[in-house]
């Protein structure tokens, strides 16, 4: 294996896969059947791959690893460059892991223009990938960005009643947060002469500046995040969506703005980071509680767990304020959770949606006579979402919880509100689908799960129950890299303690 | 003896064009009222030849070859070959499409010949009177080619529109160039740099502003661009994708050259005058293009918009700038090509497709047109991976280093209401369903092999141009250059 870059391979592997998918001839189930296959087999070398690179990842060691770099636009220096740490590593395992989950999600529900479905996924995965992996911004900024076209696709193609709405919300709101961006990446450029982020990372930016090019990527990470009051495209998106879609979204896509802020906006910026901390904090705070309220009131499933994902990830950008290796350390894990939860619930909606064609709350109830499989994971699912002990959503709001105490207490208070509202939305939801009588009569002839849906359910049921009891794979993988990123916030903290320290001794010299 | 023998090889490509053009004339006249195959591929031919005329000349002609008239450095020859070869593509694309528009004349293929002589000219113009000729020339030509179809009001509209219109901007230019004849006492461009380079004076302002405007309206720049919409729309569509082609690289390409050459010391005159039209062709293109349903009219909004981010470059005033522009100017050629060649395949009932509701459905009926199209949409939008992004990117990082912030977010924020018109476009070739009646076919799609393989190699170079940037860019730097060595 030496001397393959394996994480280009990694990245580029799915785009290969498009070209065997498109290659698929003929008409007719055979060819279909081949293509899902085919993109299968695609997407599950691809999760070995990201296996593999976690097999030779050095979790110590605060470099980082597998990186390939290329010429690109030489005379710009602009280059082709790829590497990871335990952050990025984390959130190329959950993509690799959901992309298979959503193409075997859809073998039997997606029914029309397979082959195209298919490249779209495989498509949607490298660029995912690259988006994790890039240490260019230019790099960054194409693949984050080259994840729209796909995503337009899926919603737009394959969506509900009013997926073009959707899909036009979804494109150009994210499009419009991105373009901040991509002038302060260029300001970056301009500043450093280069768009190597980890020269970036390192790069002092004067104070000023910091606070417009932090405004420039909160413009672009809020939105696809998203934070209240920006997150009014993804009930739309989520709603319209093919299941598959929704997963890939909530599991993975939400994550693009968490790791964003993580990855830039806290070690580039820590000046303005702190200037803003406060506005974070009240926006987190009211999507917890204001958007748990709106769950509340959902009739239609879907949109109800797309406002619990806002909610989740007012929890993210709480701990990614609090600028403590936990509270950070517990937004990470908790996206990682929430990547694998909201997935699970979606498909918990995709499969009942499949067999009866609603996702209306009040067309369901009694389901437990009928499905008893189905209502033991979707339980099991729906804990995880209220964050019960021993699930993974545990300990991502714990550590959460615990850090935003240290900061303020009410912070603590208004996160608390929101697990308690979340557990009564999450928590009245199953109670109304699952429990009572069989009102709906199509109900009485439902079908438990099949083989192919129980495989899909397997492996994120296995995740969060493990990570839930023995988070240490996890919290040990990203451990070096959040330190890393709070280097600039301890420096500025051992600073001020040598300040205190000096006042001390002088006034102790003063009184002697 | 040598001087001569090198002054006529300089002007070798203008010559076989020309020459060509004139023996097609009467190769026409002979052969009947039809085009043939044998007319318009000798022209691409002659094209084509002249193209590598221009490539192949000696290094050092214009050291003993070089007149007051034509200047022959990189920057010009470059662009030479480049309008030759686009025109040569188009000429391609519509060849086969002419019957079925009617315009099956010989005289298409020959004025197009004919116009392209004007641009040869305009282009390397070191003086203002060889640039005016060849501006008539190129537009004279063009004026006749919108006119060809003539017994449709649409076509007569669009023409006489175009016709008054233009000539009015050659008036402005010519009382541009005759104040500036005034107050310097010649029109050699390298005479009047010398003069003007002492101070500021209110005349030659004021000259600059009417030859200003009077381009602007050559290259449909806002506040100029009132006849582009009903040009495009009213002309034939194998007429629009010529208009929309070679005649702009033209106009921008002397735009370019008369601000950084003659004008060059009045900068900090024209810099805001740029700043302020690409703001306004940015605006007005992308929000005029949002509620159009006529395609061609929707893609002339958008080559108004286009134009403007262009312009973004050539503010910035730094060898990036141009650069930027170059790659801007090429990519979009590569894209308006693409897509105009789409259009000219497409046809219901024998018609040329012309609103957007036409291509309901079209992923499901076509579904390798549908994704070349969609392919040069977005990149159109500017949404990475694709060329049109790296083109967009080139000319903010320009903008950015020049201080140009405002102008920057400014195009940046138009660029996503730009993506909604184009993302229009998509949605209704994929997400809407094809309208299709028991009687009859929903398209005639009879692709011929030039335009398949012009759509596709133009959706191909979109798709692949992130794989190898490098020698586009280094190419265009390298003639960028060119017009900063003094």
């Amino acid at each position: 294996m030496a001397g393959l870059p394996l994480l280009s391979v990694t990245i580029f592997l799915p785009l290969v896969g498009c070209l065997f998918v498109l290659m698929v001839r003929g008409e007719g189930q055979t060819s279909q059947t081949n293509a899902k296959t085919v993109a299968l087999m695609t997407s599950l070398a691809t999760l070995a791959l990201a296996c593999l690179l976690y097999a030779g990842f050095d979790p110590l060691s605060s470099e980082f690893q597998y990186v390939d770099e290329y010429y690109w636009l030489a005379d710009l220096h602009i280059s082709y460059k790829v590497g990871i740490d335990g952050l990025s590593l984390l959130f190329i395992l959950l993509s690799a892991l959901l992309v298979p989950i959503s193409i075997l999600a859809s073998w039997n529900s997606i029914q029309y223009r397979i082959k195209e479905y298919m490249i779209m996924f495989l498509l949607l995965e490298t660029m995912l990938i690259g988006m994790f992996s890039a240490l260019d911004f230019v790099l960054f900024y194409l693949f984050f960005e080259g994840v729209l076209i796909p995503m337009f696709l899926i919603i737009g193609i394959w969506g509900g009643e009013r997926r073009v709405y959707a899909a036009y919300k979804f494109f150009l709101y994210t499009l419009l947060g991105s373009v901040l961006m991509l002038v302060a990446i260029l300001t970056i450029y301009f500043q450093t002469g280069t768009t190597d982020i980890p020269t970036a990372l390192d790069f002092e930016f004067p104070q000023d500046l910091q606070k417009w090019l932090w405004l420039a990527f909160f413009a672009s990470f809020a939105v696809k995040i998203p934070m209240w009051p920006f997150h009014t495209w993804l009930p739309d998106a989520h709603v319209e969506a093919p299941t598959a879609g929704s997963v890939i979204l909530a599991g993975v896509l939400l994550k693009m703005g968490g790791y964003g802020f993580i990855r830039f906006s806290l070690p580039m910026f820590p000046d303005a980071c702190q200037y803003f901390a406060l506005f974070i904090y009240v926006l987190s705070i009211i999507a917890i509680v204001y958007t748990s309220l709106v769950a509340l009131v959902q009739e239609d499933m879907k949109k109800l767990i797309a406002y619990s994902s806002v909610a989740h990830m007012g929890f993210v950008t709480l701990g990614t304020f609090t600028f403590e290796s936990m509270g950070l350390q517990g937004a990470i894990f908790q996206m990682f959770s929430h990547g694998l939860i909201s997935a699970a619930l979606f498909l918990c909606v995709g499969v009942i949606y499949d067999r009866e064609h609603t996702r209306l709350i009040s067309r369901f109830g009694g389901l437990v006579h009928r499905m008893p499989v189905y209502a033991v994971f979707f339980m099991i699912f729906t804990l995880g979402s209220v964050a019960l002990p021993g699930t993974s959503g545990f300990v991502g709001e714990i550590l959460v919880l615990i850090s935003s105490f240290k900061v303020a207490w009410y912070l603590a208070f208004g996160a608390g509100l929101g697990m308690i509202l979340g557990a009564a939305y999450m928590l009245w939801l199953y109670r109304r689908v699952v429990f009572g009588p069989i009102i709906n009569d199509s109900i009485r002839t439902i079908k438990d799960l099949n083989w192919t849906e129980k495989i899909v359910f397997a492996p994120l049921l296995a995740g969060v129950i493990f990570f839930g009891i023995y988070p240490k794979p996890v919290l040990s993988l990203t451990e070096t890299a959040t330190a890393n990123i709070l280097k600039a916030y301890n420096k500025s903290e051992e600073i001020e303690e040598a300040l205190v320290t000096e006042e001390i001794e002088q006034s102790s010299t003063w009184l002697n | 003896m040598v001087k001569l023998i090198y002054s006529i090889w300089s002007v070798i490509p203008q010559i076989i064009i020309a020459l060509t053009a004139l023996m097609l004339l009467i190769t026409g006249l002979f052969q009947g009222k039809k085009n043939s195959s044998l007319i318009t591929y000798t022209g691409v031919l002659s094209l084509l030849v002249a193209a590598l005329a221009t490539v192949s000349k000696p290094a050092n002609i214009d050291r003993f070859g070089s007149s007051d008239f034509l200047a022959q450095n990189m920057f010009t020859d470059t662009m030479q070959v480049f309008v030759l070869l686009i025109t040569a593509v188009v000429m391609l694309a519509t060849h086969r499409q002419l019957e079925k528009d009617e315009m099956n004349r010989f005289e298409y293929p020959v004025l197009m010949m004919l116009s392209v002589l004007g641009m040869l000219f305009m282009m390397a113009a070191d003086d203002f009177i060889m640039f005016f000729v060849g501006l008539e020339l190129q537009s004279l030509a063009i004026y006749v080619l919108v006119a060809l179809r003539r017994n449709r009001a649409m076509v007569s509209e669009a023409a006489v529109k175009y016709f008054i219109l233009g000539v009015l901007a050659t008036a402005f230019i010519l009382y541009g160039i005759s104040l500036i004849y005034g107050f310097t006492g010649s029109t050699a461009f390298f005479v009047i740099r010398d003069r003007l380079a002492g101070g500021m004076l209110a005349p030659i302002i004021l000259a600059m502003v009417f030859i200003l405007a009077g381009v602007a309206f050559k290259i449909s720049l806002a506040p100029f661009h009132m006849w582009a919409p009903d040009v495009y729309e009213g002309s034939p569509t194998v007429v629009t994708l010529f208009i929309a082609s070679a005649p702009k690289v033209a106009a921008i390409v002397f735009f370019i050259r008369l601000l950084y050459g003659p004008l060059e010391s009045y900068e900090e005159i024209w810099q805001p005058i740029l700043q302020m039209l690409s703001v306004l062709s940015m605006v007005v293109g992308v929000f005029g293009a949002l509620f159009q349903t006529n395609i061609k009219r929707l893609l002339a909004y958008s080559t108004i918009a286009n134009v403007g981010y262009m312009m973004v470059g050539v503010a910035s005033v730094s060898i990036e700038g141009i650069q930027s522009v170059l790659l801007y100017l090429v990519l979009y050629m590569i894209m308006t090509i693409g897509t105009f060649s789409f259009l000219l395949n497409l046809r219901r009932n024998g018609d040329m497709v012309n609103t957007i509701d036409d291509l309901k459905g079209l992923s499901q009926v076509s579904p390798k047109m549908a994704l070349a199209m969609a392919v040069l949409m977005f990149s159109l939008a500017g949404i990475p991976p694709l060329a049109g992004f790296f083109a967009k990117l080139m000319v903010f990082i320009a903008a950015i280093n020049a201080g140009l912030y405002t102008l920057v977010v400014i195009a940046l924020l138009t660029t996503v209401v730009g993506a909604a018109y184009y993302l229009k476009i998509i949605k209704t070739m994929y997400f809407d369903e094809p309208v299709a009646t028991a009687t009859e076919r929903p398209y005639d799609l009879n692709v011929s092999r030039e335009t398949g393989f012009i759509i596709t190699a133009a959706a191909g170079i979109n798709v692949f141009f992130f794989l190898a940037p490098g020698p586009v860019m280094a190419k265009a730097w390298e003639v960028a250059t060119v017009l900063f060595e003094r």
